[in-house]
């Protein structure tokens, strides 16, 4: 009776097993039928498959070898670059994990934190940003942009990362973006373009404005416009013209009359 | 300042003049103390203490400029003026007019350059008050004109600058040329931190009643290292200063003139304290102390100023300033269309085919074939339907992968290149 029960569930983990695996193949998006993969197919359909099996995005690691077929790039090339993408995307799931817990994050949060890693920021740098989106809400934030599908956490990402792309420190624009995330969410796209036409305008290094704009959103109450506008209107702009050593009045480093008698 | 404030107003509300003016006039008022009030050798003499008193320190500015396309055109005006307590003494009070013109950002091959042109005049008048009779003793008018250019990066910017002056001494027919040359590199490691270093080479040649002075050329070797944190409600600014200078002193017994050899040692520091939005505290102390092979040349000096600035802004209009890149890439930005289509241009000259591609089509070439905007015109377009999202594309040119010259942003591909970012609202 024994033996029979024993012989019976495995007959069903078999089963299982059986309509299990098809399901999971067929979860797993396949690697496209282009003569150029075939070195590499097999490496490149289990980076895909192990993707898939984790749960992270696997179509993001297909459209990566499509982008790598359109721009003819060597197919050793392409696997190098989807191994390594797939690495980030499971870093980047753990992290994000961490931050939210009991909370799975979205796709579109795992391909922002990897576009940001891509920029050159480090993860750690952004955390106090991931936390005032999550402070803010979801909703909130979420509804920072009519129309559009990106949730708070994410568009923080992208803009930091946006900003980093265009030069400006890390470390100075989490503390720019954390505040527009706070005091005006829907404001938050347009962040980069304004900071660049505020730059532009005074002749500013991108830390000097981040600077000016940080202090202007501390102390005006009503928004990035408001505080665009107070850091334009701020003539004390850091770094413009040279400093100190003006040569103002009777030539002050000499004593009066320079020595003469 | 109503009719000052109207007429900004109007001209702020020309639609066909894209430009920004500001008013910006503030003050400064406060009480110090200086242990060497009119730090002049002559004056006060080796035998004579150095006058030491409580100060009153006022000193308004003003500010107005107009932008426009990103050309700015700046007055400023600023008088400073200590008047000691006890009564006793003259006064002191230094005025400085700029008018400063500022070009577009240039954009080089290395680093977006800053320009500006500066014409400045000053009149500075210190009288000294002794036995009932009051001398205007280092009165003098100053006019001149200043070259400075940076080159500005992420967070740091590196100068120079070129002035030349003439300062006018009308109680002692004197006339000084100065010409002033200053270099000085400013980086921000950390948020609201910036921490630099000033080098500045000053000559100074007179002429005493139109002839060449025979005691003549001052020249002076200064470096600086100025730090400063500036956190939106509490700034802070450090400044130590070595200057080295050269100068003909004494005379010998055959009448020619002995170079002296001074040092001076300067310490700055200045604080404010932002109150609310139009007040701030402030509070500065300076020190300057010098040694020199002249005994004349050795003095020292402690000023200590603190109060309250009263600050105040109005603004309108706005400069739509082009950005510090060739001009025309602007117009090839992907264009969302009313009927949420993308079109895409792209100008490549002596091309046979181009593309869009980009992961909303599983970068497939075919799906975005771009055509020629017209006969014989470098330019290629397509208008396509994108799903709402962010999206990654890039441009094939003759089967090669072409960066979007002027995407809204940019991501790295992971081959070696970058990928525009597309945002696709619903």
């Amino acid at each position: 009776m024994h033996r029979h029960g024993i012989s019976k569930a495995c007959v069903v983990a078999a089963l299982l097993a059986l309509v299990a695996l098809p399901v999971r193949a067929a979860s797993a998006p396949a690697v496209p039928a282009d003569a150029r993969l075939d070195p590499v197919r097999t490496q490149l359909q289990a980076t895909v498959d192990q993707a898939a099996q984790s749960g992270l995005p696997a179509e993001a690691l297909i459209s990566k070898v499509q982008e790598g077929l359109a721009k003819n790039v060597a197919p050793a090339r392409i696997l190098q670059v989807v191994s390594a993408l797939a690495a980030d995307y499971a870093a980047a799931r753990a992290y994000a994990a961490q931050l939210s817990p009991g909370g799975k994050p979205q796709a579109a949060l795992l391909r922002a934190l990897v576009d940001a890693k891509a920029a050159g920021i480090k993860w750690s740098d952004a955390a106090p940003l991931l936390r005032a989106a999550s402070a803010v809400g979801a909703g909130a934030a979420g509804a920072a942009v009519p129309g559009s599908r990106i949730d708070g956490p994410t568009r923080a990402i992208t803009v930091l990362t946006d900003l980093a792309v265009r030069g400006y420190p890390t470390d100075h624009a989490v503390a720019v973006v954390s505040a527009v995330l706070t005091s005006d969410p829907q404001a938050l796209p347009r962040l980069p373009s304004d900071l660049e036409r505020v730059r532009r305008a005074h002749g500013l290094t991108q830390a000097e404005t981040l600077d000016a704009l940080a202090a202007a959103l501390s102390q005006s109450a009503g928004g990035l416009d408001k505080a665009v506008q107070r850091a334009e209107d701020t003539g004390d702009h850091p770094g413009q013209g040279p400093p100190a050593d003006r040569g103002r009045g009777p030539n002050r480093d000499s004593s009066g009359n320079h020595g003469k008698k | 300042m109503r009719a000052l404030a109207l007429a900004i107003v109007l001209a702020g509300s020309m639609p066909a003049a894209a430009q920004r003016l500001q008013l910006a006039p503030e003050v400064e008022v406060g009480a110090g103390y200086d242990d060497n009030l009119f730090l002049n050798a002559t004056l006060v003499g080796s035998t004579n203490p150095p006058v030491a008193d409580g100060i009153l320190h006022v000193e308004p500015r003003l500010l107005f400029e107009l932008r426009s396309r990103g050309h700015a055109l700046a007055l400023r005006y600023d008088l400073i003026w200590h008047e000691p307590l006890s009564g006793r003494y003259g006064s002191v009070t230094d005025h400085l007019a700029t008018l400063e013109y500022r070009p577009p950002v240039l954009a080089t091959p290395l680093l977006p350059l800053v320009l500006s042109l500066q014409a400045l005049g000053e009149r500075y008048d210190a009288t000294f008050t002794s036995l009932a009779q009051t001398e205007d003793y280092d009165a003098f008018w100053l006019g001149g004109a200043e070259l400075d250019l940076a080159l500005t990066g992420r967070s740091g910017r590196a100068g120079a600058g070129y002035r030349f002056a003439e300062r006018s001494y009308p109680n002692r027919n004197q006339r000084d040329q100065e010409q002033r040359l200053l270099f000085y590199y400013d980086h921000r490691p950390l948020p609201n931190f910036a921490s630099g270093v000033t080098y500045g080479y000053t000559y100074i040649g007179s002429t005493m009643n139109g002839a060449p002075d025979f005691i003549d050329g001052l020249s002076r070797h200064r470096f600086g290292l100025p730090l400063r944190y500036a956190a939106p409600d509490f700034s802070v600014a450090v400044e130590a200063s070595l200057a080295l200078q050269s100068l003909p002193g004494f005379l010998d017994a055959m009448l020619r003139p002995l170079v002296r050899h001074d040092q001076l040692f300067g310490i700055s520091l200045a604080m404010r304290l932002h109150l609310s939005a139009n007040f701030d505290l402030f509070v500065r102390y300076d020190l300057l102390r010098a040694s020199s092979d002249d005994p004349t040349g050795d003095f020292a000096r402690n000023q200590v100023v603190a109060g309250l600035l009263a600050h105040v802004s109005m603004a309108t209009g706005s400069d739509q300033v082009a950005p510090a890149t060739a001009p025309e890439r602007e117009s090839l930005r992907p264009q969302l269309l009313p009927d949420h289509r993308v079109r895409f241009r792209l100008r490549a000259p002596g091309a046979q085919s181009v593309a869009v591609v980009g992961d909303w089509s599983g970068w497939d070439a075919s799906a975005g074939v771009m055509t020629r905007s017209g006969q014989a015109d470098e330019t290629f377009e397509v208008t396509l339907e994108v799903p709402p999202g962010r999206h990654h594309y890039s441009f094939l040119v003759d089967q090669k992968p072409v960066r979007p010259p002027d995407a809204e942003s940019y991501v790295s591909d992971g081959f070696d290149s970058e990928n525009g970012v597309l945002e696709v609202s619903e």
